[in-house]
């Protein structure tokens, strides 16, 4: 940059042979491949926050500098017992995805292994995947109550549809020439399942499981605070109520950085279980 | 040697495989294609046969359903006298597409073991000694922690062959085995075929385009018209064993077969 700049100062040659030495880098691909872009924004906008309150632009209640809140989040271990709370949250969310990912997957296996299941099943499952969740949880109330059971079948139902609908599109990917090998070595069926249809539908699985655990995430904190009163959602919602906004944004805080962290975990999970898409892929697939 | 006309009468009942009238017509977009039409012909044990033609005559098609992955539309096949109509016992289709054909989930060792740990309840130490002597057989006795995806394309072809011998068939399908890897690299897996086929009581039905590797290989040629395909003759080779990569491909009964079958193959397009 600086050199453009000085350009009109250099002899026309060496101002050109400079641009060519700039040429051999680009600009713009220093910055693409700069890794902290990224976290420059997210710092740059935590800043900004902390400056509409500290230069006095903004003087109100619920807005609270950010200093203020990272103390209620650093004091909130001790006062409010994050760990409980979130652990709570964590708990529900985990049975849910679990469940959802357990018969998730059986059901997509079943419907791609099988004409019968998937012409049976496919017309409910698609009227029960455009439902929004949130409107089956009235009437589960009725059945289930506002604890724990209505949350976990909330979210397994959320969680449920990707995880089926990814598994089923992965089984009927699945490579033909893979069943003809398996049909001149006389496999049997259930081996075929689970040693080929499942194995080769695995990077379908776990792309339908990576959205499902966004999707029981949300579900979660959504279900707390919509009934029962356990969660980070109930704690979101009573600290609005209670006028508490330095605790209310900490603990939406806390729960973004667990949200970042469930999703880079899961990633590493993924790229260790399908290593072999991954080869697959960067060498193509006719290598 | 005289040739044989092929026909009904040319099929013994001795064969080890005989394929009876067999025919293929395939309904597409409204219209029906005969692929194949009444082809006889009979393999013994020990045999190794090629099966040539132009493309698109069938080849393969006639293949698969030797195989029993595909239905005929019209006579039979059997094994023993047995008619097929599944994938037999004994009997191993090795595909074209390496590169498909290998689970690359899998390692080298685990892919050949998929070829016969489910027939019989093996132990553990009985399998991977298996795959060792099979992977050994193919020259990748240290490659067996490997994946698939690790290797060139010759070395996925080895695999591929060692799990189909691991599997220990009686007759050993090939539908075009070496027309995706290089020109050495071909000439190293006929080489090989040939050793495995050699050694054991092995028969082979190879379908090939590839006129020099037919007559290099196998002990007769089934020449195929173009679609539908018939079978127009069936030619003894003459050329004596052991076969040379390069001597072989010299002799004057390599040259003259050679030109026998490519004329007429030339002609029928």
């Amino acid at each position: 940059m600086l050199l453009c700049c000085a350009g009109s100062k250099i002899p026309g040659s060496l101002h050109r042979s400079l641009e060519r030495m700039q040429l051999a880098v680009p600009r713009r691909q220093i910055l693409a491949s700069a890794p902290w872009t990224g976290f420059a924004l997210v710092v740059a906008l935590l800043s900004v926050w902390e400056l509409t309150v500290a230069s006095g632009m903004v003087r109100s209640e619920s807005w609270p500098a950010l200093s203020r809140v990272l103390v209620s989040l650093q004091e909130g271990f001790q006062r409010e017992g994050w760990l409980e709370i979130f652990g709570s949250t964590l708990y529900r969310m985990a049975c849910g995805f679990s469940i959802a990912a357990a018969l998730g997957t059986a059901a997509g296996l079943a419907m791609g292994a099988s004409s019968l299941v998937y012409r049976t099943f496919m017309p409910t499952v698609e009227i029960f995947r455009v439902l929004p969740i949130p409107a089956v949880v009235p009437p589960l109330i009725f059945f289930l109550g506002v604890d724990d059971p209505l949350k976990i079948t909330v979210i397994a139902l959320a969680a449920f549809f990707p995880i089926a609908l990814n598994t089923f599109a992965g089984v009927r990917a699945v490579d033909p020439v893979h069943l003809l090998i398996a049909r001149t070595f006389r496999v049997p069926r259930r081996k075929v399942l689970l040693g080929i249809q499942l194995p080769s539908a695995l990077p379908y699985v776990l792309a339908g499981c990576r959205i499902s655990l966004g999707i029981s995430f949300i579900v979660t904190v959504v279900t707390e605070m919509v009934a029962g009163s356990e969660g980070v959602g109930y704690f979101i919602v009573s600290m609005q109520y209670a006028m508490r906004a330095d605790d209310m944004y900490a603990a939406i805080i806390l729960l973004s950085a667990i949200g970042y962290l469930l999703n880079r975990a899961f990633l590493g999970l993924e790229a260790r279980a399908i290593h072999w898409a991954r080869e697959l892929d960067a060498r193509g697939r006719n290598a | 040697m005289a040739r044989t006309a092929a026909g009904p009468a040319a099929v013994p009942h001795s064969a080890l495989l005989s394929l009876d009238g067999l025919g293929k017509t395939f309904a597409a977009a409204g219209a029906e294609v005969e692929a194949i039409r009444r082809v006889d012909l009979s393999v013994a044990a020990g045999e190794f046969v090629s099966i040539v033609g132009p493309s698109g005559c069938g080849k393969s098609t006639l293949l698969q359903i030797v195989a029993g992955l595909l239905a005929p539309s019209a006579g039979e096949v059997r094994l023993d006298g047995r008619p097929i109509s599944e994938p037999p016992e004994g009997m191993v289709y090795l595909f074209q597409q390496y590169s498909r054909s290998l689970f690359p989930w899998l390692t080298v060792e685990e892919n050949v073991a998929f070829g016969f740990r489910h027939a019989r309840d093996s132990s553990r130490r009985a399998a991977a000694s298996r795959c060792a002597r099979y992977l050994g057989m193919v020259g990748l006795a240290d490659f067996g922690a490997r994946y698939p995806w690790q290797l060139s394309g010759g070395m996925q072809q080895r695999v591929a062959i060692a799990r189909a011998l691991a599997a220990q068939p009686r007759v050993l399908l090939m539908d075009e085995p070496f027309s995706s890897v290089d020109a050495l690299t071909r000439l190293e897996l006929q080489g090989l075929i040939l050793d495995l086929w050699a050694r054991g009581k092995l028969t082979v039905l190879l379908v090939t385009h590839d006129v020099e590797e037919a007559v290099y290989l196998s002990g007769r040629i089934a020449l195929l018209s173009k679609r539908p395909g018939r079978l127009v003759e069936v030619f003894p080779n003459p050329l004596p064993h052991p076969r040379r990569p390069v001597e072989s491909r010299e002799d004057a009964r390599f040259l003259a077969l050679r030109h026998e079958l490519l004329s007429r193959l030339l002609a029928s397009e």
